[in-house]
Order: structure tokens, then sequence, then C-alpha cells
């Protein structure tokens, strides 16, 4: 404890070099927890997007940016129906045309969907019900409204009313509840919340040049990798080569992202290890500074009885003291920047227990590892040497 | 009345010890040869110019430093051929240093000072209740908790001095302990280590001046590493 205090006392004398070699590892150690943070809630917050997509889904998407669609074999309800058959009671199959119309002066997405859709993604009504096989089979003109569309359309909205829409009125038989973290996604085609809800089988869809989207939900999520397979086969019948066609399987994204995240995570490590090695060299520099400059002392303590063992411990846990102090500090300045950056940039952060602790013991490492040189140095001085030119 | 064969106990014997450091033109010997004992209670001053060795004898006995050739026996103990950490644990046990400069570590207050002599001792024991009555001997206890910045040249000294005898040293090196204060001061100092003296401890004073050599049992004079006496 004594000699705890004396290297306290000892690093007191110059505070300001102190205080900057801290400040080295402090940044560091910030750095570190901050970086680990932010790709940590990048990871988490695309693996989310992915799992919004429904992580039991198999998506098969026309491709449209090419231009060169209305050449290809388009999407059609039939390969909806041809998935369902063979792929049997283990699939729930929802095909989804989707279009963009002006209603009441705003643009909206118009989204023609079969009962199944809303089983898929598990939308819970606010008011009303959802569309029904009835109202698919017998194209009755009824819409369900997205929380969103419905906010947009004010008082018009109300379940039981009518919207008008392309010279037709529809009746209003449900509302989706509150936006919720299902949606939107930037992977997905369509904003459901956003979204207006008709049965497939109205007319300005069957217009379309085929489906936008099939979804074939797989029931049981151990299959999903074999029934992937068995989509793509199907598919690959009416479609050779999946020539504009896209096939997502959002589980087997997943583990790509989650890949390509930790690699991600392992750059911003290292960089933020950078930071911490900078702050290292600060702490050599501090602490060969001292050494010189405190000659005097350690030809003094060497004279009293020191052993060259002692020295170097002294110094070294003078060098540790600072890590640790920047350590300490750099790991609340950390949480405060990782809270500030989601605070003011709105980017998901992730503060894990095990970066907290790998920075600490990176630092503490650091710490070691830069006074193991300076303390060297200082146990190696000649006492009679060291003396002689202190007089 | 009766009369004793008293003899004192041998702290220090030399025998032919050469000290060489290496330099640019070839090895120059600082102490060349020299054979002496230094008895228990015996107060020694070591005189002669700058250069003549005395420094260089002085810490070959405090085993500070370890001869090129010959021996050097402390207590009984040969030393020539120790671990800087034995020899390092005997200065920690056995050996007090006093310096010109006073060489108190300034951030640490007086007792601290003393303090760490004891620290680096074996068997601490009560470290805190020695430290305190090594400063109560040379009189400054009530300047316990001060910074040596806070202290006058002759408190610096005793501050040096009370480091030095904490834990009864066998021996005591005192290195120009009056160079750097005033004459009525240095008086101070020396009657310091005339009571010490008289209280039994072996002192070796490395001195220029003739008058602090006059009040020495012996007197050895250095020239060019060599005895002249």
């Amino acid at each position: 404890m004594r000699r705890l205090k004396e290297c306290w006392k000892s690093l007191q004398v110059h505070r300001f070099r102190t205080l900057l070699s801290t400040l080295g590892i402090l940044f560091g150690v910030a750095a570190f927890i901050a970086m680990m943070a932010i790709g940590t809630g990048a990871k988490v917050a695309s693996l989310q997007e992915i799992e919004h997509l429904g992580i039991q889904n198999i998506l098969i998407r026309k491709v449209d940016s090419s231009g060169k669609e209305s050449r290809l074999p388009t999407l059609s309800l039939e390969d909806a129906e041809q998935l369902q058959a063979l792929l049997g009671e283990e699939v729930v199959v929802a095909p989804v045309s989707r279009l963009t119309e002006v209603v009441e002066e705003n643009p909206a997405t118009l989204l023609g969907v079969t009962r199944s859709f809303f089983s898929i993604y598990d939308l819970s009504l606010f008011r009303g019900r959802p569309l029904s096989d009835h109202d698919v089979q017998k194209k009755e003109r009824v819409v369900v409204l997205g929380s969103e569309s419905a906010r947009r359309l004010g008082l018009k909205s109300v379940v039981g009313s009518s919207l008008r829409l392309m010279g037709h009125d529809f009746l209003i038989v449900g509302q989706l509840g509150e936006k919720s973290d299902r949606d939107p996604s930037p992977l997905s085609t369509h904003s459901i919340d956003d979204s207006l809800l008709f049965p497939l089988s109205m007319e300005f869809f069957e217009n379309q040049p085929g489906l936008s989207e099939i979804v074939v939900h797989v029931k049981d999520p151990e299959a999903i990798s074999v029934m992937a397979l068995l989509v793509k086969e199907i598919v690959e019948r009416n479609h050779p080569q999946l020539q504009g066609i896209e096939l997502i399987i959002p589980k087997e994204l997943m583990r790509q992202k989650a890949a390509t995240h930790s690699r991600f995570n392992a750059l911003l490590a290292s960089v933020a290890a950078i930071s911490l090695l900078v702050g290292g060299i600060g702490i050599v520099n501090a602490m060969l500074a001292s050494v010189f400059e405190r000659m005097r002392e350690i030809g003094v303590r060497r004279a009293i009885g020191a052993t060259e063992r002692e020295i170097w411990g002294q110094f070294l846990l003078e060098a540790v003291l600072i890590s640790l102090g920047g350590a300490l500090l750099g790991l609340i300045f950390g949480v405060m920047l990782s809270l500030g950056i989601e605070w003011s940039l709105g980017w998901k952060t992730v503060i894990t227990l095990s970066s907290l602790f790998l920075s600490q013991v990176t630092a503490l490492l650091v710490g070691i590892v830069s006074g193991l040189y300076p303390a060297l140095v200082a146990a190696r001085l000649d006492p009679v040497v060291v003396l002689r030119q202190a007089v | 009345m009766t009369s004793f064969d008293y003899s004192p106990r041998e702290v220090v014997r030399l025998e032919k010890v050469t000290k060489k450091y290496a330099m640019k033109s070839g090895d120059v010997a600082a102490v060349k040869g020299l054979s002496l004992s230094i008895h228990q209670g015996e107060w020694v001053s070591l005189v002669g110019p700058s250069g003549s060795g005395k420094s260089t004898l002085m810490h070959l006995m405090g085993l500070l430093d370890a001869p090129s050739e010959g021996s050097v026996f402390f207590e009984g103990e040969e030393t020539s051929q120790l671990s800087d950490e034995a020899r390092s644990h005997i200065r920690g046990e056995k050996v007090g240093f006093v310096f010109q400069s006073f060489n108190l570590i300034p951030q640490l207050t007086v007792l601290e000072n003393v303090l760490l002599a004891e620290g680096y001792r074996k068997g601490k024991g009560s470290a805190l209740i020695a430290a305190e009555e090594a400063l109560d001997q040379v009189g400054i206890l009530h300047r316990k908790d001060h910074l040596p910045s806070e202290l006058s040249g002759g408190e610096l000294q005793r501050g040096s001095i009370a480091r030095a005898i904490v834990g009864s040293p066998s021996i005591l090196f005192a290195d120009e302990p009056t160079g750097n204060l005033d004459q009525e001061t240095g008086r101070s100092i020396l009657r310091l280590f005339d009571q010490l003296s008289k209280q039994g401890t072996t002192l070796v004073i490395v001195t220029h001046d003739e008058a602090v050599a006059r009040l020495s049992e012996r007197r050895l004079a250095l020239k060019d590493g060599d005895l002249v006496v």
C-alpha cells in the first residue's frame, strides 16, 4: 500500500504529463468501446432488418431494375399455386402484387394479397378484420389500411366507410395496428404500414405484368435450407436459370451478414487498438522522461537497499497506474460516447460486457508492455554513476 | 582494577582492492590494490584531493560497487562475488548513506523518506516507530510531515541522517555531509555525528575539510587511488 502511495505521489509530480499519458489511453479505450458499440449495433440492426423479412420465409421476387423485364417470363399466380401444391402442408405460400397509385392526392402503395399474407407476417388489426378467402374469390371491393395510410387519410379511413379509387368505391374493412418493428425494411419491396391492402384478384392487379413477389413461409425452421433448394428447383422449371427472378433466403442472408459484420467488427477493433497503441507509446515516452528526471532518486533508492527488481516494479506500477486510470475513465467516456452517437446520429449502438472487459484488459496489457522498457532502463541504472551525476 | 583485552569487531575489510573504469583511452584505476579495515564504533575520515578515489572507496566499502580485483569483506563475509540483489539486501540492512546534497526524495515527506529506507529492509517490524525514533534522534520529529522543499539545509541533512540511521545500520557513510551547509549548520551536523559516534555508530566520512577530519579517530588520506598516510 505504501508503494502504491509512493507511485501515486511520483505521478503527481508531473501532473500535466501524467494527464496527457492518461488521455492517450482514455481516448484509445473510449474509441475501442464506441467502435465496438457501433459495429455491434450495426450488426444487430442489420440482422433485425433481415429478421423482419421473416426468418422462416423464402422470398421469390421479380427483378425489375434491368428494363428487360418484358421479355422475360414473370412471376405468376400459377407459380405460387404450383409451389403450394408441390410443397404441400409444410409451407404457406402468399403471392403479392404491388403498384403505386395516387390516393387522396398522395402517392400510396397498393398491395394485392391473400389471407395467407396476414398470417405469414402476423399482422394484427387495430380495427375491423383482415382480408378473407371470400374477398379474394368473389373479388370484393374491400380494403385494409396500413396504420400510416390510415393516419394520412384521416377521418375518411374509419372502418365501414368507403374509399374511392380508380373510379370505384372500396369498403374499408380493417385497419392494421400501430407501426411495429416488422417494417419498413430496406430489403423489403413494400412497406406494409404505408400500404393499402386489397384482394389480389382486383382487376388493377390482374392487369399488371405478373406478381411482384411470392412469399413461401416454411413452418419448420429447421427445414429452411432443404425447402430453399426445392423452391429453387420448382421456380427454375418455369424460369430457367432464374432469369429476372431473385431468390432471397433471410436465414442465409443473416448468416452471411453475421460473418461480414464479424469481419467489420474486427476491423473496427483493430483501428481502436491502434489508438491504444498510440496511447501506449505516450506512456513509454512519459515514463522514460520520468526515469531520466529521477535518476538521483533511483540512485538513492538503490543506495538504501532497493534491488533492481524493486526499482523495476516501482516504475512498472506507475505505468500500470496511468493505464488503469485511463482505462477506467475511458470506459465511462466510451459508454457516454456510444450513447451520444446513438442519440445524436440515430445509429444503433450496442455496448456489450465483453467489449468493456476486453477494453480494460487491452489497456492493462498496453500499460504493462509500455512500462516494461522504461522500468528496465530504471532498474539497470548504475547507482554509482547516477549518484555521481546527481551531486 | 581489572583490564580487558577488548578487540572490536571488524565491520569492513578490504584486501588488495582495485577498481578500474573503462575509458576511451584505456582502463583507469580509481583505487589501486588497497587494503584496510574499519572496526565497530570507529570514526574514520577519508581525505584527499578531488579525483583521489575517496568516493569510489566509499562506494566499494558500502557495497554500492564491486571491485575489479581483490576482496571486500563485510562483517566477515566476502561480498565481491555476491549478486546485486544480495548486496542490495546487505545495504538495506546494515549500511547507511548520507550525501552532500541530502538527496531526500522531493515528493515524499520527511517521514516517508525515512520510511522508504525501512521499506527496503527484510525484517520490517514496526517501521513507523523506528522512523519516528530516528527523526527524534536527529531533532526534527516536529518536521516529519513536511516536504523537503519546506525544510532548511540543516534540517534536510538531519532528515538524510535519520534515513541513514533508521534500523541501526552497522556502518554509516557520509560523503561531504557539511559541503552544502553554512559553518554554523555544518558544526551542528558534526555535533550530531559526534553524538552518533559516542553511541557506538561506526562512521566513515568523506571530506575535503581537514577540520572535519580532525574530529575523527582515524584519518585515511588518499592520493591517486592509494593510501598515503
